[in-house]
């Protein structure tokens, strides 16, 4: 028996931007051999180790390469350089039931799934009642998933990973799935895993959460290890240094279009002009876009869009459809868009950015997801995606107080 | 943690190194095993749900398109000069290659087509051209119950050659399977490559002996096309097959000669294959 479960020594992982990739022949000739490419490290020579048996929690700025880390801890991605080792069976909630076969019903995927986990047959059969009663799907167990929701989807994926008995257990804030009945069940079930002694490591973005699972917590800042230590310890220091930060608004996603206007950069900033990294519900946000031209190009559009992470889109506009005219540009131009006060409610959000030609077909820069933002509010009156003003009144009812 | 031991031993200790061994890789696609034939076995079965048919269509494709080529060829431009049972020896040569061309057709598609899976877990990726594969030869049963009933029909006798079958078969999986994880990668890197492949199949057909024996281009064509051709190891399984069902000689070199290649196109195959084991499902 260890004493560690997960050790991580000197990990490096790199990731190729490509600008546009060559996925078909075609592109592949008329660009040259080679796609451009930046090379990118996502991680930079992380050592830690989880203990076994404890709860590690994982915390860090979006985009400052979490996820990429639990990843390799999954072995989904390999490192570039340096090790990662595991001990035991290792499941990973991160990206439930993407694995899934559309045409083949839950029964069957459930045994594929366990199948590729490296479960037995008899192994599978012995938790599959667990597993279905779990999803809460007995009802649409041999139907098709392509007719399942995304909701049962999701339950489904977390009911496998978490029947199929880990050592260590890798979990990707997916505590938020499903109803909240679904979301008490995920809870009480990583609460059993605790107690069984199994090792856990937590990435997320509630430091609350953390602060109240994990005995241990590190803490990763653009791919490096800034802290590791105490979970109390390491949380009082990324909220101190969290406020003071310089806004760094992630660049993720992908790019494309035919360049003609190109959207040089992305600013969030609240009513003074200053800029934020978490914008509040009911603030003024003001997104500014900075473009510019090599030639003048007349009349172009900027298309604007939000959607949860992960999730559907929340909003979607456009500066034609608002009566704006953005005119000619020649060399560069802003463009604000300004939410007098946000109606976003709490969550991690995504804008995608498209400056287009009239139609709001043709972009001459798309920016699939460039920006990946926090909103926090101030009052939890409200849950969901988005404020939506309300006002309560009560009629027919005892309104006195009752005393004794 | 006693529920350690149960395990199987692969999934005890990992260590994610780049430079993981072929054995080790091939330990943990056996302990996947399963997953690599009930996959196809589950697709087959869910696969004519919903055609009024069902599995008919397993036994009434293969026939039509025997009867479509032996109409073409057989009768209308009279192929069958010089060869006995052509209809038997037509329709061995269409079902063994249909089953070469649908391998390497389906293995192109057999990572791109499962992005979500193989970006959401960890496992050997050659699983998925072996389960393709295999789903194939799941298929090609149907195939062959045809043969022995053409067999049987057109007045061959069933010899003992039949209990050999098994090994012909295996024989051509190995060349097929092969064939699969070269275009699984190529696909992965290039999506032009399903679009070729059907091509290329096309040409294939004409060049290995399906409908007109390839002596034929002994004459016609110049020698070292000739030999070209005739090098290729789908000729001999062709061969062997036929010899399997019918009265046709076949050469302890030609058996040799189709083997070697045979494992050589799987032994390149699976090194090419795993040679981009760490790239299969990036964006």
């Amino acid at each position: 028996m260890s004493l560690n479960s997960v050790v991580v020594d000197g990990l490096w992982k790199n990731f190729r931007l490509y600008h546009e990739r060559n996925q078909f022949l075609k592109a592949a000739i008329l660009r040259g051999r080679r796609a451009r490419y930046e090379e990118f490290w996502a991680l930079r020579d992380l050592s830690f180790e989880v203990p076994t048996g404890q709860t590690f929690g994982v915390i860090g700025s979006n985009g400052s390469g979490k996820s990429t880390l639990l990843k390799c801890l999954a072995g989904i991605l390999v490192p570039d350089r340096g090790q990662v080792t595991t001990h035991g069976r290792v499941s990973a909630l991160l990206e439930l039931g993407a694995g899934f076969h559309p045409e083949l019903s839950g029964r069957e995927n459930v045994f594929l799934n366990g199948a590729i986990l490296g479960l037995k047959k008899d192994e599978i059969t012995a938790r599959f009642d667990d597993i279905v009663d779990f999803a809460g799907l007995a009802d649409f167990i041999d139907t098709p998933v392509k007719n399942y929701s995304s909701g049962m989807f999701v339950r489904l994926g977390f009911a496998v990973a978490a029947n199929v008995e880990p050592d260590v257990l890798l979990i990707d804030e997916v505590l938020s799935v499903g109803d909240e009945a679904f979301q008490r069940k995920s809870a009480e079930r990583i609460e059993r895993f605790r107690r069984e002694g199994r090792t856990i490591v937590f990435v997320s973005h509630g430091l609350g959460q953390v602060e109240q699972l994990c005995e241990q917590v590190a803490w990763i800042d653009h791919g490096e290890l800034k802290m590791v230590g105490p979970a109390a310890d390491v949380i009082s220091a990324y909220r101190g240094d969290s406020h003071d930060a310089a806004p760094d608004p992630d660049e993720i996603g992908s790019r494309w279009g035919s360049g003609e206007i190109q959207i040089s950069s992305v600013e969030l900033l609240d009513s003074t002009g200053t800029p934020v990294t978490h914008p509040r519900t009911g603030d003024a946000l003001n997104i500014v876009v900075h473009l510019s031209a090599h030639a003048p190009v007349q009349d172009s559009v900027l298309v604007a869009r939000i959607d949860e992470l992960g999730g559907h889109t929340v909003w979607r506009s456009s500066s034609r459809r608002n009566g704006v005219s953005i005119g000619r540009i020649d060399g560069s131009a802003d463009v604000t868009l300004g939410f007098p006060a946000l109606p976003l409610l709490e969550g991690t959000y995504e804008l995608t950015l498209a400056i287009t030609n009239q139609t709001e077909i043709q972009p001459y820069d798309h920016w699939e997801r460039r920006i990946r933002f926090d909103v926090r509010q101030y009052s939890t009156a409200d849950n969901g995606v988005m404020h939506i003003p309300s006002t309560w009144a009560v009629s027919g009812a005892d309104q006195t107080v009752q005393l004794g | 943690m006693t529920t350690d031991e149960r395990h199987d031993d692969t999934s005890h200790l990992r260590t994610t190194d780049v430079s993981q061994s072929a054995i080790a890789y091939l330990r943990h696609m056996w302990a996947r095993r399963h997953f690599a034939y009930s996959m196809p076995a589950e697709r087959f079965r869910s696969r004519h749900q919903n055609t009024v048919l069902g599995n008919v269509w397993n036994l009434l494709n293969p026939l039509l398109t025997a009867g479509v080529y032996y109409l073409i060829f057989g009768v209308i431009l009279n192929a069958s000069r010089g060869v006995d049972n052509y209809i038997l020896w037509l329709v061995i040569g269409l079902f063994a290659f249909r089953l070469t061309s649908s391998t390497v057709g389906r293995g192109a598609t057999s990572i791109t087509a499962r992005q979500g899976l193989v970006r959401s877990l960890r496992f050997p990726r050659a699983l998925l051209p072996v389960s393709t594969t295999i789903g194939e030869i799941m298929t090609f049963t149907f195939e062959v119950s045809i043969l022995f009933v053409f067999a049987f029909a057109t007045g061959e006798s069933i010899s003992w050659k039949v209990l050999l079958l098994p090994f012909v078969v295996a024989l051509h999986t190995v060349f097929n399977l092969g064939l699969a994880f070269i275009v699984a990668r190529l696909n992965d890197s290039f999506r032009d490559v399903q679009q070729i492949i059907p091509f290329v199949f096309m040409l294939a057909r004409y060049l290995v002996g399906v409908m007109v024996p390839i002596d034929r281009f002994a004459d016609a064509a110049p020698a070292p096309i000739y030999y070209t051709l005739a090098w290729n190891p789908m000729v001999q399984i062709l061969e062997l097959y036929r010899w399997i069902f019918m009265d046709v000689p076949v050469s302890l070199y030609d058996v040799a000669h189709a083997l070697v290649l045979a494992v050589a196109v799987l032994a390149v195959g699976f090194k090419f294959f795993i040679g981009a084991e760490h790239r299969y499902g990036r964006p």
